[in-house]
């Protein structure tokens, strides 16, 4: 009965299917395999950092410098442009200095790696990132957002086919070349404008002074121009230029994918074109334009070239948007080529890694559960 | 017939998508209070009439038209004459009831609240008149705020017909209506548009012809792009001057 279920195919044909069929897992899986191969390596270097066995390694001196012994440890005032040196009392600090955990360091504020007291605060790092990723997402995103609800609904057709694709290269533009931009022009640009841009900045000090009395002197010191050239605003201007492709195609995506239905009800009630996109339009694409944002916050705080190029790389602790920054990962990408292999500082570096690891998965399931969720309760009903 | 019972006035209307004359000398008058049909097979044009009557071809770019269509003696193809408030005066009803995401509320309110905001009081009561002329007012009076995607498909049509009403327009077009509905609820769409025309001039688009003969005062058939017969539904249905009509409506072709 069931004879015509063994009848036979050519034998080439059972082998090609064969091949085919293994050929794609086995690519699959290399490249599953290559992610947790990472994760492991990266882990396992920051090891010695989560288990204990860390150590200063003590730096193999061939012969003794010169006053090598009289450099102190400076750090940079910004509020007077004074180098100061750190005073420590030498006889007691050392011993007190030993006692203190690795983690202890770790939560400082002075981000001083190399020395003879090495300081390995990350505070002024995670700072350092949040403002510079504060400063690119704040212009990327209303900017990309209107570019988006432009293309996808005012632009005429042949404009859009050219709008879309012009942005989408600058999402495949070398970073680095993002940097030198940034650090040759924009700086420019940046210092030229801060002279007229005060009183505005003042303006929207005060108006989030208002808003949030409490936090009124630090929004005036954190928009206060300093005599800086490099700083988290240059850097952010550089990582929003990274970040705008990405909030822009995915925006414009989630628009265009929006029932054409919507709209065509949306006018014939008598609304206008920019009612329509910002009433009926951009609410119902909202789950993939959170979703884009998501995303342009993962890459703005990944991202290496233009922040190690671009913000003056000092790792300082100040909440002013004019000061120089050194994010986690402009960190790692400057520091590792020099750094002694095994030692403490060397684990310090892939845990700044492993920072960076857990922002981004943070940052990709939110966007995966969120906009999950959010699409469910919107297009199938509460 | 005299001057003030005619709505819609149709005279020698084309319509060209590019080269394409999609309608060729469309001439006819649409009664005041009344509903006319549009019959015809797929493709025949009665949906371009339909939607050039509150210019929603515009939205194509090849789409160009000539000749006059006007409403209240007003030609609606006169470049003076604003879209937008063409289109408050003359609501639309789809083929697909797509309610916004939002609240049943909110679809409702929604054409209120363009350009200005009334009071929140006055949106209430016609968000509930309208659900009322809509006849779904009782199956939703408990979960206004509830999302409008969970109502039936029937329901959501009403609701359509709520968030037209809602903006106060005079005339309704209706393009399909009830072409995605069971008949329980086609019939409750039917009996909705018997009460609506006492306040709306309506023009519905039907592929259906046993409904254009239910609800319909009068009656066009089109063909390729012609009208080829315009006449009370009555005397199109029982004696058909055409024979195109004839072979159409007793399902000959089409």
């Amino acid at each position: 009965m069931a004879q015509f279920l063994h009848k036979k195919r050519p034998k080439s044909q059972i082998i090609t299917e064969f091949l085919a069929e293994w050929g794609i897992r086995v690519t699959a899986s290399f490249s599953i395999v290559i992610i947790f191969l990472i994760f492991i390596f990266v882990f396992r270097e920051a090891g010695g950092l989560i288990f204990g066995t860390a150590k200063e390694l003590k730096p193999k001196v061939e012969k003794n410098i010169e006053g090598a012994d009289d450099l102190k440890p400076e750090i940079y005032n910004p509020e007077t442009g004074e180098i100061v040196t750190i005073k420590e009392p030498k006889s007691t600090s050392t011993k007190k200095k030993e006692k203190k955990s690795i983690w202890e360091n770790l939560a400082g504020d002075i981000w001083q790696p190399v020395g003879k007291e090495p300081k390995y605060g990350i505070m002024p790092l995670l700072l350092g990132t949040l403002k510079v990723t504060l400063v690119a997402l704040f212009l990327a995103t209303p900017l990309s957002i209107f570019a988006a609800i432009y293309s996808a609904f005012f632009a005429t057709r042949r404009l859009r086919e050219w709008i879309k694709p012009t942005v989408e290269i600058l999402a495949g533009f070398p970073s680095v070349v993002l940097g030198f931009f940034c650090l040759v022009t924009i700086v420019k640009g940046v210092n030229f404008i801060t002279t007229f841009i005060q009183p505005g900045l003042d303006a929207f000090a005060s108006g989030l002074g208002t808003i949030m009395p409490f936090a009124d002197t630090f929004f005036r010191e954190a928009f206060t121009i300093s005599e800086f050239h490099y700083s988290s605003f240059v850097g952010g201007i550089g990582l929003g230029l990274a970040v705008i492709p990405i909030i822009f195609t995915i925006t414009e995506d989630a628009l265009s994918a929006v029932p054409k239905s919507y709209r065509e009800a949306s006018l014939a009630l008598g609304a206008s074109e920019w009612e329509t996109a910002f009433k009926v339009m951009l609410p119902a694409a909202l789950p993939g334009v959170v979703a884009a944002v998501l995303l342009g916050i993962g890459r703005a705080f990944g991202e290496t070239m233009i922040a190690l190029m671009a913000t003056g790389n000092a790792a300082l602790m100040s909440w002013n948007i004019f000061h120089p920054v050194r994010t986690l990962a402009a960190t790692i990408g400057s520091e590792t080529g020099e750094v002694q292999w095994g030692s403490l500082h060397y684990n310090i570096l892939f845990f700044l890694g492993i920072l960076l690891f857990i922002v981004s998965f943070t940052i990709n399931a939110i966007t995966e559960l969120f906009v999950k969720k959010y699409l469910a309760k919107k297009f199938q009903g509460a | 017939m005299s001057k003030d019972t005619i709505k819609i006035r149709i005279r020698n209307f084309n319509v060209f998508y590019g080269e394409k004359n999609a309608l060729k000398d469309i001439s006819l008058d649409v009664q005041i209070n009344k509903v006319t049909a549009f019959i015809g097979p797929s493709g025949c044009g009665k949906s371009t009439l339909l939607r050039s009557i509150n210019r929603m071809n515009d939205l194509i770019d090849s789409f160009s038209a000539g000749g006059m269509l006007s409403i209240d003696e007003t030609n609606v193809y006169d470049p003076d004459i604003d879209v937008v408030e063409l289109r408050k005066k003359v609501g639309m009803v789809f083929q697909k009831s797509i309610p916004f995401p939002k609240s049943i509320y909110e679809n409702v309110a929604y054409g209120l609240r363009l350009n200005h905001k009334p009071p929140t009081s006055e949106v209430d009561s016609i968000v509930e008149s309208s659900l009322k002329k809509a006849a779904l007012w009782d199956e939703v009076k408990d979960r206004l705020h509830d999302s409008a995607t969970g109502l039936s498909g029937g329901q959501q049509q009403r609701l359509c017909i709520a968030r037209a009403v809602a903006v106060n327009p005079e005339i309704l077009l209706m393009d399909e209506p009830c072409s995605a509905l069971d008949p329980i609820s086609t019939a409750k769409i039917e009996e909705l548009i018997e009460e609506l025309k006492d306040t709306y001039t309506i023009v519905i688009v039907t592929h259906n012809m046993q409904q254009a003969a239910r609800v319909s005062d009068s009656t066009g058939f089109f063909y390729m792009g012609d009208l080829i017969e315009f006449d009370k539904t009555r005397t199109l249905f029982t004696s058909p001057s055409k024979k195109a009509t004839e072979d159409y409506i007793t399902g000959r072709f089409g």
